[in-house]
């Protein structure tokens, strides 16, 4: 087991208390030296019911209450996307070091105003990529580094699943541009698209569509992009919430030496002679990654390590592994696709 | 009238050999001729294949009296002059993938087959596939419900030698490109088929591994006029080579489609497996060459029977209109209409 104990006590509050919030609340609860002490939700029965397995002393209807109070040294915010910068902007303003979900905002200039005013005012931005602390990902970043793959050519994300009416319809906030900020691209494929850009490195120039085929949204249930890297290797993605044949979310890396997949937390390495290698991490650490039509179970491990690194972060006074500026490169390529959208090239 | 064909086939490469092949499982042609720059290679094929008559030049193919239609094996910049030689001298032609290396030539050999009442017939024998005409099926009846997204992935390894020990291979002058004119086409053209005509397209290409002039890696991003999104992955300078396939992804179901192979993912969650050469109880060589096999004979019949092959040169050129649309989508870097020319 990885140590869980901070140097040091350190109190978190927490804005939102969906089922997002219930995992990373779980893992605090895993984490010695570290409570929740504060908790907001516009549904205080919901806040209500995530608090009474903490001992929270503050519980609201009015995320205000959790930022204002002294003793909070950062906030987790688990919100709606579109709330994302209303909600950052106001905690940093209040002190506090902020740790928020993917994606870090829906429109770039406000992940830039949040970086800015995070570094202005000292404090720490961490963005809820836990998957980048996948074993999967991490062991994927040592063969890429390590020139296992040799020179990188192309990688490709593809997302392709279902997701029905009425999880739209009967959500406040899904499949509007204001609250949810694009669908299947920036909600279901985000995180490989971030482990994308942090195995390859950043996109140039990117030529995206999108469409909402099936569903009665504002945003995407379908989506397909070409692109360049900075590095000259080229990338391509499919995403969608409007296929009931749903595949297994994969990232595939290509080199001119062998290939990765990275599904989950399994990686399967493809080498020069044509074998394949599978690692199931998943089930070396017991299971603890669900599939993504099973969020809830979606891994605590890498839950904990990203909780932890954000923690030490404000201890040691460093920058977190998965930063604002970590975390804004998804939010480009996927800003780009829906900029694009099929009229135009667009230069990242 | 004799109702078998007698054709003759340009070129005498490795292509040659699986187009004499499948000469083998038509019942209903024979190659009376070959030619070859190179006679020795000629040769040898004719040795192989009993083939009457060999020569060194097409010409020579074009004045033959007996030769009714002349299949074209050839550098793919020699499509386009080849078969304008053959159509003058009245010979029906059958003109490898791509038909030529531009849509305007390709457009010249249509009006020059169609002024002089010929059969011009592109060879792609894929369309042939036990599994495309699986997936046709499943498709026009509705299988994969609303068509969302085709996927097209080419993942070969074309080594050094493939380039550097030919003569036209990786000159954009003979070749006209590489991993999308070449090897992606044939996915590409039956995306096209599946589905239908393309809108728009933009791409990316470059030689990144290989020294050549053309492309060993390229992408592409495409809206189908039905609205259906498509991408392109190809590479040819991969050691890891994982093969071509095509995904059609749909509201109800999916299929992956590879020449021996096709995977039913259901929307149920069950996936059915079919594995034509295991059924077929060949290899998935000989697989290849009943498709071969299948194309020559519709392109025999056609003469014979005075109608259109099942692929017109019209429809030949559609997948060589979306791979020129990604070419100077790259080079100019913007987004391309297509637009396909439609049988008239």
């Amino acid at each position: 087991m990885e140590s869980r104990k901070l140097a040091r006590n350190l109190k978190a509050g927490m804005i939102g208390a969906g089922s997002s919030a219930t995992n990373i609340a779980a893992t605090i609860a895993t984490i010695e030296n570290l409570s929740l002490v504060a908790i907001a939700d516009k549904n205080i029965d919901a806040a209500k019911k995530i608090a009474a397995g903490h001992d929270s002393k503050i519980v609201s209807d009015d995320y205000k209450d959790v930022c204002d109070d002294e003793s909070v040294d950062f906030v987790i915010i688990s919100v709606p996307h579109g709330l994302h910068h209303e909600i950052t902007m106001y905690a940093l303003k209040h002190g506090k070091h902020v740790l928020v979900e993917k994606p870090i905002a829906t429109k770039i200039e406000d992940a830039e105003e949040m970086i800015d005013t995070a570094r202005k005012k000292n404090l720490k931005l961490g963005v809820h990529f836990q998957c980048r602390f996948f074993d999967a990902v991490q062991e994927a970043k040592k063969l890429i580094d390590g020139g296992k793959l040799g020179k990188i050519l192309q990688a490709n994300v593809s997302v392709m699943w279902y997701r029905d009416d009425d999880y739209y319809q009967k959500s406040g906030w899904r499949g509007t541009w204001v609250l949810e900020g694009g669908g299947s691209l920036i909600n279901q494929a985000i995180h490989p698209v971030d482990e994308m850009v942090h195995l390859v490195g950043s996109v140039k120039t990117l030529f995206g569509l999108w469409d909402h085929a099936i569903h009665d949204i504002e945003v995407d249930d379908l989506t397909a992009a070409a692109f360049q890297f900075e590095n000259g290797a080229f990338g391509t993605l499919q995403t969608s919430t409007a296929t009931k044949a749903a595949f297994p979310a994969k990232l595939t890396i290509f080199g001119s030496e062998g290939a990765i997949q990275i599904d989950g937390n399994i990686l399967t390495i493809h080498d020069a002679d044509g074998k394949e290698k599978v690692i199931d991490y998943a089930a070396k650490h017991g299971g603890q990654v669900g599939s993504a039509k099973d969020p809830s179970k979606f891994s605590l491990l890498a839950h904990g390590r990203m909780m932890m690194d954000f923690c030490n972060a404000i201890i040691e006074d460093r920058e977190p592994v998965v930063n604002g500026e970590a975390a804004l490169e998804s939010l480009k390529v996927v800003r780009a696709v829906y900029e694009s959208n099929g009229e135009k090239i667009i230069t990242l | 009238m004799d109702s078998r064909a007698r054709l003759a086939i340009a070129g005498a490469g490795w292509s040659a050999r699986n187009i004499a092949r499948g000469v083998e499982k038509a019942a209903n042609l024979d190659i009376i001729a070959i030619s070859n720059h190179d006679i020795v290679k000629a040769r040898n094929l004719a040795r192989e294949f009993s083939i009457p008559t060999t020569v060194d030049s097409h010409l020579d193919l074009c004045v033959m009296k007996d030769v009714e239609g002349i299949i074209i094996s050839l550098p793919h910049r020699l499509h386009h002059p080849v078969a304008l030689d053959a159509l003058e001298h009245g010979k029906h032609v059958l003109v490898e993938k791509p038909i030529a290396t531009s849509t305007n030539d390709a457009r010249e050999m249509i009006q020059e087959a169609s002024r002089r009442n010929l059969v011009l017939g592109v060879y792609h024998q894929n369309r042939f596939n036990d599994s495309t005409l699986l997936a046709k099926q499943m498709i026009d009846s509705g299988k994969l419900g609303k068509l969302l997204l085709a996927k097209i992935e080419v993942y070969l390894k074309r080594d050094g030698g493939y380039f550097t020990e030919s003569k036209w291979r990786g000159r954009l002058n003979m070749e006209g490109g590489s991993a999308l004119i070449n090897q992606a086409i044939h996915d590409i053209d039956l995306a096209l088929h599946l589905i239908g005509d393309v809108d728009l397209v933009a791409g990316f290409q470059s030689h990144l591994m290989h020294d050549i002039e053309t492309e060993d890696n390229a992408v592409a991003a495409f809206k189908f006029t039905n609205g259906a999104f498509g991408t392109i992955q190809a590479s040819i300078s991969v050691k890891t080579p994982m093969g071509t396939s095509l995904t059609i992804h749909g509201t109800r179901g999916a299929i992956e489609i590879r020449k021996d192979s096709l995977i039913f993912f259901k929307g149920d969650g069950n996936i059915d497996r079919r594995d034509f050469a295991g059924e077929r109880g060949i290899s998935s060589k000989e697989l290849k060459i009943l498709s071969h096999g299948r194309l020559l004979q519709d392109f025999s019949n056609a003469i014979k029977e005075g109608r259109a092959p099942a692929i017109t040169g019209t429809d030949g050129t559609r997948a060589l209109e979306l791979i020129e649309s990604i070419y100077t989508s790259a080079r100019k870097s913007t987004v391309m209409g297509v637009n396909h020319a439609r049988a008239s």
